[in-house]
């Protein structure tokens, strides 16, 4: 995990929501905190590093 | 509603190869006993053989190999098949181990894992829509559950988890696989990693007995 870049996260579990946008070094310090309970509860979470203000071209 | 012309040269019925009933008394008194014993490799070759007579005739086909259907999963019938079926146990908790055990051996990619109905038809266990679409996400997700039982609220739920496995079926059928938490425990952790940093990873949770309160800390692999 690269701190310096941000991420969108996406989960199924509902403590979170939905869709949100964390930082790497959020991540890697303070991590996510998910409400798993009891028998057979589940949850996907999907992260996606978006590009890097400086990777993004821009046309006028 | 009628398929066009060009529908149905575009669809192509996958082919299942099953196989529900094992031999009992396999060969025949009068050979000998070492040619006796050869109705089980003959039965391997045969198989294979029809396999490829399929594919010749049909390169575009999809097979879909049981692994009581074929009575094996190996890689001389991967070489043949599209997907395994690893077990007729779906009900999602075993599938747990099943899957960590089939994955030790073979991708994802092949391992055909269905959403089915629950209680299950096993151990009568009643599992969560929820839980049992998640699981199943961890291979090649297909439903093999009765969908004229679902309510609005089952296939909303089911459109949601479909739309989800989409964007990260490349990544579970064909990244990195890491094991962070066995199925041995009261909870189990896998993750999944693309080779394009900028692709989507995935980390799938499950719990298999209740652990309120319990401080869980994973470290993933982003």
């Amino acid at each position: 995990m690269n701190p310096d870049a941000t991420y969108r996260v996406e989960t199924t579990d509902d403590a979170l929501k939905g869709v949100e946008e964390i930082s790497g070094l959020d991540l890697l310090h303070r991590g996510l905190q998910l409400s798993l309970r009891g028998d057979y509860d589940s949850a996907v979470i999907v992260f996606e590093r978006l590009p890097s203000a400086a990777s993004v071209s821009t046309t006028h | 509603m009628a398929r066009s012309a060009r529908d149905r040269e575009r669809y192509r019925p996958p082919e299942k190869w099953d196989y529900n009933r094992n031999w009992t008394e396999p060969g025949w008194p009068e050979a000998p006993l070492a040619d006796q014993k050869k109705i089980w490799v003959r039965y391997v070759q045969n198989l294979y053989e029809i396999l490829d007579r399929l594919r010749t005739k049909n390169p575009k086909l999809e097979i879909e190999s049981c692994s009581g259907g074929g009575a094996r999963v190996d890689l001389g019938i991967l070489r043949r098949s599209d997907q395994v079926w690893p077990s007729d146990n779906t009900d999602a908790l075993d599938r747990l181990s099943i899957q960590s055990g089939f994955t030790q051996a073979y991708t994802p990619h092949v391992m055909i894992a269905w959403v089915t109905d629950a209680p299950d038809w096993l151990h009568a266990r009643a599992t969560p829509l929820k839980f049992r679409f998640e699981v199943a996400m961890s291979g090649a997700l297909a439903l093999g559950a009765d969908l004229n039982k679902w309510n609005d609220e089952d296939n909303a739920l089911a459109a949601k988890m479909i739309a989800l496995y989409k964007r990260i079926r490349p990544t579970v059928q064909n990244g990195k696989l890491y094991r962070l938490r066995s199925p041995d425990s009261d909870f189990s952790a896998v993750e999944y990693v693309a080779e394009d940093a900028h692709e989507p990873c995935c980390l799938h949770i499950f719990t298999h007995s209740a652990s309120d309160g319990v401080f869980l800390l994973l470290s993933c692999r982003v």
